[in-house]
């Protein structure tokens, strides 16, 4: 069994074998990290092959001051955020009539929650693949990959506002189809 | 790190935090065929070359170059310190500091007229020596290239040797046959400031910057027509799906991958040989008495073999799980010899029909024998799922699980009728049989969008496998061998 660093080392020095240990033994992980980010497979794939070959371009520069799975993550993370930037034809600029707006909740927070538990993982990525992509785009960064609102208007080049906005609409978004897909069950049972 | 103050962020992230799944194989291929290309023949070529690249300093062009410099410099330094060193040497007039009034400043007309001419002549002179710099620049340059050339030469032929003193001594020749230089060397001598040499520093530096550019570009030009040359590079045309390092066009220093994306089917083309072997047979019990026949045994039956034909479509369900359906032509033939003893007799009534039978012992009971050619074609619909097992290097393992939907079976025997003691040809069709099956397959691409696969599967059914009016019941087991071509379209983005 190889470690982390003797697969570092090992792709460092462009070991065909060493370099499919990599693949084999992080690409689950990171496969669903594009998934996230992605609306389909088709283009989860294209992120992943990306990501996949920065790390190797740039595998020399990892340091080792955190483990290499978390330096992974976070270059699929980036990777994933261009990306889907890059099929933005819209830019993230919210108008002043656009300020943020208080959510309509059609169900509230607590049941929002209650179903989201009931949901599969499989359901839930379904639903926020089938978000528009600037939300789907905020709505991993905020809520699943835990950047502050700073963070993302840094990355995204928008203002914090319109980082709160475009979350606060996502969100909204998401209980709208909750409520849907809760609707339904229900009907169904 | 954010500030979770939703509950449907808390539960996205529980839920979607720790997403896991396997990508598609065809993935790593395509990364694998990626980092082939950064194995590029030009990386290769300009990294064997220049990699220990440390070629011994050429002192005919540094002196040239040094020269060169030095003869710029002087000129232009000589001239602006000829001239403006001269003019602030002449007692300095202070106009913002003098109360002088309009009258006065009249009166210094001819001081103002006499200050213009000497800066006229002085721009004057300049851009003479500046013009007479230009010739110079275009004879050092021709001068630099050959001794560009020089330093490829020694830098392939790995010979540091210096310059031969010819090249000195022609150097030294050229320097005095220029004119501008020898007045410039004068010139020097002549000023004796501290701002020339503090210039000439200066400018050594620039030269640095500027100088090794030019050298460099040359001989990366010249490399790189090096490198075709002996690599025999080929170009791919655009908008190649070729993977191949050698064929791959590059823009600038990246390489030109097209984007693209597999589709989830492939169709597959086989052909496969196959041999039925019975593992059971028994005569069928609704026939054993009514002709007084019990099989004996099955004498040196032989097995049937034939050779099939088969498309199929497959579609894959994520990663590792397919389902493929398809239609199969198949032709088979063999010989059956069976053995087969009138044990039970049959007694007719009067009205001829049999009325019972009378058993005697198998000892006394005459023998029978019969050979049985059949000839048939089936077309089947296979129908199964491929799982994959196993990777090892470009082949992959997988299993399958499925299902032969025998639609039709036509054929033909030739055999003895008992009744009449002749050979009888008979037609048969049969209809739809099931079989389940179980599959092996070795699979490897051969090309982006094609692979070979080369299958085993065993088929168990149940069969007459003598046709001969259901006399017979047998269990078979069927071995085919298919070799296949499977085509995975790939679409550009």
């Amino acid at each position: 069994m190889y470690s982390d660093e003797d697969i570092l080392e090992g792709c460092k020095r462009k070991e065909r074998f060493f370099q499919e240990l990599l693949y084999k033994r992080f690409s689950n992980k990171m496969y669903g990290i594009c998934l996230r980010y992605a609306h389909d497979q088709a283009v989860a794939h294209d992120i992943f092959q990306e990501g996949f070959i920065k790390v190797y371009q740039n595998l020399h520069t990892f340091k080792g001051d955190s483990a290499l799975g978390s330096w992974m993550y976070r270059i699929f993370m980036t990777t994933s955020i261009n990306y889907i930037q890059r099929t933005l034809k819209n830019k993230f600029e919210v108008s002043i009539n656009e300020s943020v707006q208080p959510i309509d909740d059609s169900i509230s927070e607590e049941e929002a929650e209650h179903w989201m538990n009931h949901l599969t993982q499989e359901e839930a990525l379904i639903m926020v693949q089938e978000l528009p992509e600037k939300y789907r785009l905020i709505i991993n960064m905020y809520a699943v990959d835990q950047m502050s609102h700073t963070e993302i208007a840094r990355v995204l080049n928008i203002t914090e506002s319109s980082s709160r906005s475009q979350l606060s609409r996502a969100r909204k978004m998401l209980n709208d189809k909750l409520k849907l897909k809760m609707d339904k069950k229900i009907g169904g049972q | 790190m954010a500030d979770n103050k939703h509950h449907i962020d808390k539960s996205l992230r529980l839920k979607l935090g720790q997403l896991e799944q396997a990508p598609s194989n065809a993935v790593w291929s395509d990364i694998e065929h990626f980092l082939n290309h950064t194995e590029h023949p030009i990386d290769q070529g300009l990294h064997t070359f220049l990699s220990d690249f440390e070629p011994a300093p050429d002192t005919s062009a540094k002196s040239t170059i040094l020269n060169d410099h030095k003869i710029q410099t002087h000129i232009i330094d000589q001239a602006l310190n000829n001239r403006l060193s001269q003019l602030e040497t002449t007692p300095a007039f202070n106009f913002e500091n003098s109360n002088i009034d309009s009258k006065k400043r009249r009166r210094l007309f001819p001081l103002w007229f006499a200050g213009i001419v000497i800066l006229s002549v002085t721009v004057f002179l300049v851009s003479q020596s500046l013009k007479n710099k230009e010739d110079l620049k275009d004879y050092t340059s021709t001068q630099n290239q050959k001794n560009t050339e020089g330093i490829q030469n020694n830098i392939f032929k790995s010979n540091q040797k210096d310059a031969s003193p010819e090249d000195l001594e022609n150097i030294g020749i050229k320097q005095e046959k220029n004119p501008q230089y020898n007045r410039s060397e004068k010139s020097t001598n002549l000023i004796s400031t501290v701002e020339v040499p503090v210039n000439i520093e200066r400018k050594s530096a620039d030269l640095i910057h500027s100088g090794m550019p030019i050298e460099s570009n040359v001989l990366k030009e010249n490399n790189s027509e090096l490198d075709r040359s002996n690599l025999d590079l080929k170009l791919a045309p655009e908008h190649s799906f070729e993977f191949i390092a050698e064929q791959t066009n590059r823009v600038g220093n990246n390489l030109h991958i097209p984007k693209v994306r597999r589709l989830p089917f492939q169709i597959g083309i086989w052909y496969g040989y196959y041999i039925e072997t019975r593992v059971k047979e028994d005569m069928n019990p609704e026939y054993v008495h009514h002709d007084g026949l019990n099989l004996l045994n099955q004498g040196n039956a032989r097995n049937k073999s034939g050779r099939s034909f088969q498309v199929d479509m497959n579609y894959n369900f994520g990663t590792r799980f397919s389902i493929s359906a398809g239609i199969q032509h198949s032709k088979a033939s063999g010989n059956s010899e069976f053995d087969y003893i009138y044990a039970d007799i049959p007694v007719y009534d009067t009205l001829g029909k049999i009325s019972g039978y009378i058993t005697r012992p198998q000892q006394t009971s005459p023998h029978l024998q019969e050979e049985v050619r059949s000839e048939i074609t089936n077309w089947v619909m296979p129908v199964s799922m491929k799982f994959s097992l196993l990777k090892i290097g470009r082949w992959q393992l997988l299993g399958g699980l499925g299902s032969s939907f025998q639609l039709s079976s036509i054929g033909q025997y030739s055999g003895l009728n008992f009744k009449n003691s002749k050979i009888e040809q008979r037609n048969f069709n049969k209809g739809f049989k099931v079989s389940p099956n179980a599959a092996i397959s070795f699979r490897t691409p051969i090309h982006p969008m094609f692979s070979i696969s080369i299958d085993y599967r065993v088929d168990y059914r149940r069969a007459s496998t003598s046709e001969m009016d259901k006399y017979i019941k047998g269990k078979e087991l069927t071995n085919s061998f298919q070799i296949g071509l499977i085509f995975q379209p790939i679409i550009k983005r």
